[in-house]
C-alpha cells in the first residue's frame, strides 16, 4: 500500500466504534425515533452494515459522518417499513381553525399562538425545549412523525419522502401542515405551563 | 358580528388568505418555492395578522431548534448515553 496516500485519508476503527460513536449515533437515532430500544436496534444495524461495507468506505469522509450516513438509510427504512404496515393509519386531529361560516379558516382565540419571546431568549431554558420537543414529535401519529422527520430533520426531497412512504405531493404538504399545527401547539402547551 | 363584517372578512380571505392557508403556505414556503401570487398573498396576510407571524417566528425557531440538536456536540453534552450494558451488547455484535 502507498502509505503517503492512505495517510490523508481517515481509516476504520471498528474496534472503537462504540465508545467513540455510539452515544452520538444512539442520540441521533433517538431523537428521530423516540423510543430507546429501536434507537439501540438502528445503531446496531448500522455498525453490522458498517462492517460489512467497510471495502466501499473511501476515506474521503470521516468515519463518524460515513456512520451517520449509514444511519439515515437505517431511519429511513424503519420509516418505510412502518409505512407499510396497519397501524400506519391517519390521525384525528382538530385543526386549530375556526369552522363556521364567516370565520372559517381563521385561528380559534384560545388556541392560537401565544407570544414566545421571553422562554424563546432563556438560554436556561434550551435544553428543556429540547426534552418538551421529543416529547412531542413522540406524540405525533406515526405517518406525520415519518413525515416530519424524513422532510424537516434529514431535509430529504419531497419526491423521495413520498415515494418511501407513500403519499402524493399534496399530501405531503398537508399532512406537513398538520403535523407542524400540532407539535406547535404541543410544544406551546408544555413549554408555557 | 354584523353581515357586512362577514362579507368583508369572506373577500379579504380571497385576497389575502385565511389563517389556515397562510400557515400552509409558511410550512410549504420553507422547503419550496412559492408562486409570485402565493408570495405576495402571504406576505399582505402577514402584515395584517399578528398570530401567523407568531407562527411562522415559533415554525422557524423549532427548525432551527432541530439543526442544533444535531450538532456534534462536546463529550458530555449528549442527551442520553448508552448504559453500559447496550455498550456491551453493541460491542458484541461487532465482535470487538
Amino acid at each position: 500500500m502507498n502509505n503517503s496516500v492512505s495517510d490523508t485519508k481517515y481509516k476504520l476503527h471498528p474496534e472503537g466504534w462504540v465508545d467513540a460513536h455510539g452515544d452520538y449515533l444512539y442520540n441521533f437515532a433517538w431523537s428521530r425515533v423516540q423510543s430507546k430500544e429501536t434507537a439501540e436496534d438502528l445503531v446496531q444495524e448500522t455498525f453490522i452494515s458498517a462492517l460489512k461495507g467497510s471495502v466501499s468506505f473511501r476515506g474521503e469522509s470521516s468515519e463518524l459522518t460515513w456512520l451517520l450516513s449509514i444511519l439515515k438509510r437505517k431511519i429511513i427504512d424503519f420509516y418505510r417499513k412502518k409505512s407499510t404496515k396497519k397501524e400506519f393509519a391517519a390521525a384525528h386531529f382538530s385543526k386549530p381553525f375556526q369552522d363556521e361560516d364567516g370565520m372559517q379558516g381563521h385561528w380559534i382565540m384560545e388556541r392560537a399562538p401565544k407570544d414566545w419571546q421571553q422562554e424563546t431568549h432563556a438560554p436556561t431554558r434550551q435544553d428543556e425545549f429540547q426534552d418538551i420537543m421529543a416529547l412531542c414529535l413522540s406524540l405525533l401519529p406515526e405517518k406525520w412523525r415519518a413525515v416530519f422527520v424524513l422532510k424537516v430533520m434529514e431535509e430529504i426531497n419531497s419526491d423521495e419522502v413520498c415515494k418511501e412512504i407513500g403519499c402524493s405531493a399534496s399530501n405531503l404538504w398537508v399532512i406537513l401542515h398538520r403535523a407542524r399545527l400540532k407539535l406547535r401547539e404541543c410544544i406551546e402547551i408544555k413549554w408555557l405551563k | 358580528m354584523n353581515k357586512v363584517q362577514q362579507i368583508w372578512i369572506k373577500s379579504m380571505d380571497k385576497v389575502m388568505l385565511n389563517c389556515d392557508t397562510a400557515t400552509l403556505l409558511i410550512t410549504k414556503g420553507e422547503f419550496t418555492k412559492l408562486s409570485c401570487v402565493e408570495k405576495l398573498q402571504l406576505k399582505m396576510h402577514l402584515m395584517g395578522c399578528k398570530f401567523c407571524r407568531r407562527f411562522k417566528q415559533q415554525s422557524e425557531f423549532i427548525s432551527y431548534a432541530i439543526r442544533q440538536a444535531d450538532r456534534i456536540p462536546e463529550k458530555g453534552n449528549l442527551r442520553l448515553y448508552l448504559t453500559d450494558e447496550q455498550r456491551e451488547r453493541l460491542k458484541k455484535k461487532i465482535g470487538s
